[in-house]
């Protein structure tokens, strides 16, 4: 039953844009990889894909400190680097 | 393998330091010589286990005299600062002296991996980085060890004789032939001199 209710897409953080609206966006030890203008880049990405109070998980060893869009985010939980859109 | 030496005792730019097993006792005994006034960044490699919260860096920042911080990712490498690897992350540091963290495969079945840790740093720091390792029951820290002496830097294997477990640094000496073999008291002779010796960047006397 749930595959019914799941689609798989490929998206590419480095090209992409927005494309749909999500309450919960995970994406764990995929920034560290990433130049801080990638980063900024995609941090800008997830803040368009998620609605007001959505919330952003990273990996243990990632924030939005190097993001120009840190400020429209308040951390949930600091240990696990959850994060909620406010603004 | 050389005894512990005679090489001028140049201000090196940045002191790796790996280990395991026995390693960690062993780095608090060298507190009294340890210290923020060095001028010199360290980065430290334990192993530990993966999935547990990890209370090194806290230990550590409590017993030094200098401020120690689990590595986080793009940190930029101050001296004076001692960093951590966290752990299941291998620590790298790039050619603009930051540190970055990766989630790449076990390296010698370790993450973080002193051979990892040590190999980037002889990239980045050449003849500048010295590398010490430390008592531990593996080999890992052995190619990075023979990497920095490669690049022209220090590299120091903790005496086996007075290792917890000496598994470690006996592969390196074994391997490495430019490897130096220090005791703890050696060791600390060795970091109080650097307090007298002018940075090689033109700096002067600490």
């Amino acid at each position: 039953m749930i595959f019914r209710k799941y689609s798989a897409e490929k998206y590419n953080l480095v090209t992409d844009s927005s494309f749909n609206e999500f309450n919960l966006i995970v994406c764990r030890n995929v920034l560290i990889y990433f130049e801080k203008e990638l980063q900024d880049r995609v941090v800008h990405l997830f803040h368009d894909s998620l609605p007001p109070l959505g919330f952003l998980a990273l990996g243990h060893k990632e924030s939005l400190r190097f993001s120009t869009a840190e400020s429209y985010f308040e951390s949930t939980d600091k240990d696990e680097k959850i994060f909620r859109k406010i603004r | 393998m050389k005894k512990s030496s005679e090489k001028s005792a140049e201000k090196p730019e940045v002191i790796v330091i790996g280990g395991a097993a026995g390693s960690v006792r062993f780095l608090l005994s060298l507190a009294p010589a340890l210290g923020t006034d060095l001028g010199i960044p360290f980065l430290v490699v334990i192993h530990r286990m993966r999935n547990e919260e990890s209370r090194l860096g806290q230990i550590l920042d409590y017993r030094l005299d200098l401020p120690v911080k689990e590595a986080d990712e793009k940190d930029e490498i101050r001296p004076g600062v001692m960093y951590v690897a966290p752990p299941d992350y291998h620590l790298l540091v790039e050619d603009d002296r930051t540190l970055t963290l990766v989630d790449m495969e076990l390296v010698k079945y370790s993450r973080p991996s002193i051979d990892v840790t040590f190999t980037s740093v002889s990239e980045v720091y050449g003849s500048a980085a010295v590398a010490i390792l430390l008592s531990g029951a593996n080999d890992d820290g052995t190619s990075g060890l023979a990497a920095i002496a490669h690049a022209g830097g220090r590299a120091i294997a903790q005496d086996p004789a007075a290792s917890e477990v000496d598994t470690m640094p006996k592969s390196s000496i074994e391997v490495v032939e430019e490897c130096e073999v220090m005791g703890r008291k050696e060791m600390m002779a060795y970091l109080n001199s650097l307090r007298s010796v002018a940075s090689r960047t033109g700096g002067h006397p600490a």
